[in-house]
């Protein structure tokens, strides 16, 4: 579905990706495993048209993908959820859902909320709450939901489990699998690479600026190298 | 952005010198400057006077000009505002003229006439009544208008005696004629008895009067001054009879323009200002108005004739003096007595009218008409 | 001098002044619901909305006028017509001054639309006073005339001179009536829908609401079209109210507006509107007390007061509200 083809990004001199070569397919979750640093966000923003490339070519469902700016990209179906959640701290837990599905017929709001509401109770009790007083987990699971209100046909999540109490990653990560099964192919940044690889199909890792090493994700786990890089094992 | 300021700073600088910029003079002309607001909110009054000025020097040049030489009209714009004056009376300064006709404003011809006096030039203003102006001693300053202490004296013998009036507000634009004249209106209020129940002055861009006006009624006003300009007077006067105060409104030359009417609407009632006697019925005067309606094909401001007639004092005085010196000019002006359009014009020894009356008009039909007592 | 103002103030006509300043008030609100939207949204001033308020005035004027002397002088659908002309006039104004003057400048200094804002204010200005002439214009009477009469009277005056008269006006209540309904829809619009939303998610995270898939620049756009309309709307009531039209106004009523809306709070919708009313009360009632010399001294000292004792305001960025 999508895929990018030596990829090439810059911050004004600084160049942060080198070349990058990746492919998500339909159904997948897609692990992208790297140091602080390494070009994950970047890739995730990059992919999302927030920050342009300098070289190389983005390709979605066969044709190049049109970057002039995010809302364009995600009109296209490709949603990102960053790193941070950026809730939107003085709309309500319902606005901030909302905000997700501007432009899309609100027909289908209704459907689409229940079905969040499937995923995370809790945020239908906190409907009128404002979204800066939700915890950091509540505010994470708010950020997914928003992303899902757009109906994306691919979802990348930046550090989902960022911050998070580990039974609230539990959580988390059971419902990216969920919502992966019911069809959204998933591209997933994680700190966390073993609760990542545990879910993911595949994996690539990232070291400044150029994948080094992809394969499936169950081989990743196993693999020496990324044992001792990625998931703080010693030998 | 320092770099964006500049460049705003450079074009502004720029527009104004080359706003600044003068056309090359010719030696062998007679320049006379016609000076007097064109634009904004007084523009009505003063263009109609310098155009009736224009129409002087034309007739002249037309006779083959004056001591073998023609006229040149340098006509300039203060916008009617002191600053803009002082800049445009330098101008005229350098560019070598003679004399000037102008300005209109009070507060324009009381700066620039200092100017003038250490250059040597004459001038006679057609359109400023502040009564200040003549009191300087000013030898070649001269005007063709009367002073508001005179209008002064006849809006308030006439609200005070004919209309039997004793509660009076003042209020007034905060220029030197707005104020001037509101004080002598004031002062001869209170010597004659009368009680002045409000007195105020308003900024002149003020639009909006209905604080003043619930004030004035508040104070149990039988009648309001206004020393404003049409241009703020037609509003005033629209918004005060919407506003329920139906007490006469009186006011002195500066609210004299049809556009008061205008503004004012039907609520044009009670109205009463002071202005010269009715020009246009004197014969005199017939082909000057004639010459004005063909050649800008509009009605003439009130103003025009008294520009026009000012050229024709001037022009005469430099004939008889063979002279364009200032004070050789002003000699012959302050002896003399000149046919004009505006019939027999004398000066004092101040550079005032020997003779002056002013007359209360007041709005019927829409229409200034002189009221008959 | 404490006794005669003291004395002076016994006499104010506190009904009547409360009246008027509410009335020019509630116009001040509306143009300064226009400083405030924009403020809310790119933490910008735009200083060219008091234009855009003189330019819905001259609109109006020019609308009737077309469209009296094309098919005659049907007053109430003229000037409903005039009002539409001078609202798509102005938004097309503020649609075009935001693509023109601020979206490029959007990521750059704070100074940069700042400046940007002083120089289009300026160009429209004296767009304006070149185009129709710097002299004052009268809004035509045969419009404003059938609005001039008495609803309600009171307190009895005198007749013959108006003393001690307080009474409201048709035209009074059509002012306070249209500036009521126009913040209550702009309240629904804000907080009841979808583009309300919009406008809030742009206002609080520029970046994330793009990332949700806001069209970020027609968010933007349109809240400059919004708050345009709402200014040229009070330009013609305005105009209406004092009579008049010069290409100056918009400078004056402009600052006091963006005065009410730092007063209020800058980015606050209500607070705004309470500026906006606090604004027109203070003026009238120091016109009255002191002199209409002082109403600018008044109010901008009480714009310094404000940014020294209480910088966000009377309503602070009480936050739910900002746009």
């Amino acid at each position: 579905m999508l895929k990018l083809e030596n990829v090439h990004a810059a911050y004004g001199p600084v160049e942060v990706l080198k070349g990058i070569n990746l492919e998500i397919n339909p159904g997948e979750i897609v692990a992208l495993l790297g140091a602080n640093g390494a070009g994950k966000s970047t890739t995730l923003l990059t992919s999302a048209g927030v920050v342009a490339t300098t070289g190389g070519q983005i390709w979605w469902e066969g044709k190049p993908l049109l970057r002039p700016s995010p809302d364009v990209v995600l009109r296209q179906g490709i949603c990102l959820c960053p790193e941070g959640r950026h809730i939107f701290p003085r709309l309500t837990v319902k606005e901030n859902l909302l905000s997700g599905s501007y432009l899309l017929p609100k027909s289908r709001d209704a459907a689409k909320l229940d079905r969040i509401f499937d995923f995370f109770p809790v945020l239908k009790e906190r409907l009128q709450q404002l979204g800066g007083t939700l915890s950091g987990g509540e505010q994470q699971m708010l950020a997914i939901g928003r992303s899902l209100m757009s109906e994306p046909r691919l979802l990348m999540l930046d550090e989902p489990s960022l911050g998070l109490a580990p039974q609230i990653v539990q959580r988390i990560f059971s419902i990216i699998q969920t919502i992966n099964k019911e069809g959204t192919p998933i591209l997933l940044v994680e700190q966390n690479a073993r609760e990542a690889l545990r879910i993911a199909h595949r994996g690539y890792v990232i070291v400044t600026g150029e994948i080094v090493l992809t394969d499936t994700a169950s081989s990743l786990l196993n693999s020496d190298e990324v044992r001792r890089a990625y998931l703080g094992e010693d030998e | 952005m320092p770099k964006q300021l500049f460049l705003i700073l450079t074009l502004l600088v720029g527009l104004t010198f080359a706003a600044g910029c003068s056309k090359s003079s010719d030696p062998s002309t007679i320049k006379i400057g016609l000076a007097g607001v064109q634009t904004g909110n007084d523009a009505m009054l003063g263009k109609s006077m310098v155009e009736g000025s224009a129409i002087a020097l034309d007739e002249w040049n037309a006779k083959g000009g004056i001591l073998g030489k023609k006229l040149e009209a340098i006509s300039v714009d203060d916008e009617g505002n002191s600053e803009k004056a002082v800049n445009v009376a330098n101008d005229l300064v350098a560019k070598g003229v003679v004399a000037v006709l102008g300005h209109f404003n009070s507060s324009c011809t009381i700066p620039t006439m200092r100017i003038y006096n250490e250059s040597k030039i004459l001038q006679i203003t057609p359109g400023s009544t502040n009564t200040k102006i003549t009191q300087e001693g000013i030898p070649t300053l001269f005007r063709v208008v009367g002073r508001d202490a005179q209008q002064a004296e006849v809006n308030v013998n006439y609200l005070f005696d004919t209309l039997g009036l004793r509660k009076l507000a003042v209020i007034h634009n905060s220029t030197s004629w707005g104020e001037g004249i509101a004080k002598e209106v004031a002062d001869l209020w209170k010597k004659k008895g009368g009680e002045v129940v409000e007195f105020s002055g308003i900024n002149e861009a003020d639009r909006d009067f209905s604080a003043n006006i619930a004030t004035i009624k508040s104070k149990g006003a039988q009648a309001l001054f206004g020393g404003l300009m049409y241009a703020q007077s037609g509003p005033l006067i629209n918004k005060m009879r919407k506003d329920g105060l139906e007490i006469p409104f009186a006011g002195g030359d500066g609210s004299f323009d049809p556009a008061l009417i205008t503004a004012a609407g039907d609520y044009a009632t009670n109205v009463f200002l002071t202005f010269g006697p009715d020009m246009e019925s004197k014969p005199e005067a017939r082909p000057f108005y004639e010459k004005y309606r063909a050649r800008y094909g509009r009605e003439p401001g009130p103003y025009a004739i008294y520009g026009y007639a000012a050229a024709q004092v001037l022009l005469t005085a430099m004939e008889k003096a063979a002279s364009t010196d200032a004070a050789k000019v002003a000699e012959v002006m302050h002896k003399d007595t000149f046919q004009t359009a505006m019939g027999e014009i004398a000066f004092d020894e101040k550079g005032d009218l020997r003779k002056t009356y002013f007359v209360i008009w007041t709005v019927k039909d829409k229409k200034f008409v002189v009221l008959q007592q | 001098m404490l006794e005669s103002f003291i004395k002076s103030l016994a006499g104010v006509p506190w009904l009547e002044l409360l009246i008027t300043g509410t009335v020019k008030g509630s116009m001040y609100a509306l143009i300064a619901l226009g400083y405030t939207m924009v403020y809310g949204i790119l933490q910008m001033i735009n200083f060219a909305n008091g234009e855009i308020f003189m330019i819905g005035m001259f609109a109006t004027v020019f609308g009737i006028a077309l469209l009296s002397s094309l098919w005659g002088s049907f007053a109430a659908i003229n000037l409903i017509l005039g009002v539409v002309f001078a609202v798509i006039l102005a938004s097309a104004y503020g649609y075009g001054s935001e693509r023109i003057a601020y979206r490029r400048l959007r990521n750059a200094h704070i100074l940069a639309p700042l400046t940007s804002a002083i120089g289009l204010s300026i160009v429209l200005q004296q767009f304006i006073s070149n185009v129709v002439g710097n002299q004052p214009f009268t809004f035509p009477n045969y419009y404003s005339d059938p609005f001039a009469w008495r609803v309600v009277t009171l307190v009895q005056g005198n007749p013959a001179t108006g003393a001690g008269d307080v009474g409201i006006s048709m035209l009074q209540v059509c002012i306070l009536t249209t500036a009521c309904l126009l913040m209550t829809a702009l309240f629904y619009m804000i907080h009841c829908t979808r583009v309300g939303i919009a406008m809030r998610a742009v206002s609080q995270d520029r970046l994330m609401a793009s990332l949700v898939g806001i069209p970020v620049n027609h968010v933007i756009a349109f809240t400059f079209i919004v708050g345009s309309s709402l200014a040229a709307v009070a330009g013609t009531l305005f105009s209406m109210y004092t009579t008049t039209l010069t290409w100056s106004a918009g400078t004056a009523s402009g600052l006091k507006a963006f005065t009410a809306a730092i007063i209020g709070g800058i980015g606050n919708i209500p607070g705004a509107v309470l500026g906006g009313l606090l604004i027109g009360i203070i003026e009238d009632f120091t016109i009255a007390i002191l002199g209409a010399q002082w109403r600018n001294v008044i109010l901008f000292a009480i714009l310094m007061l404000t940014l020294i004792l209480r910088p966000r305001g009377l309503l602070g960025e009480r936050v739910a509200d900002k746009v």
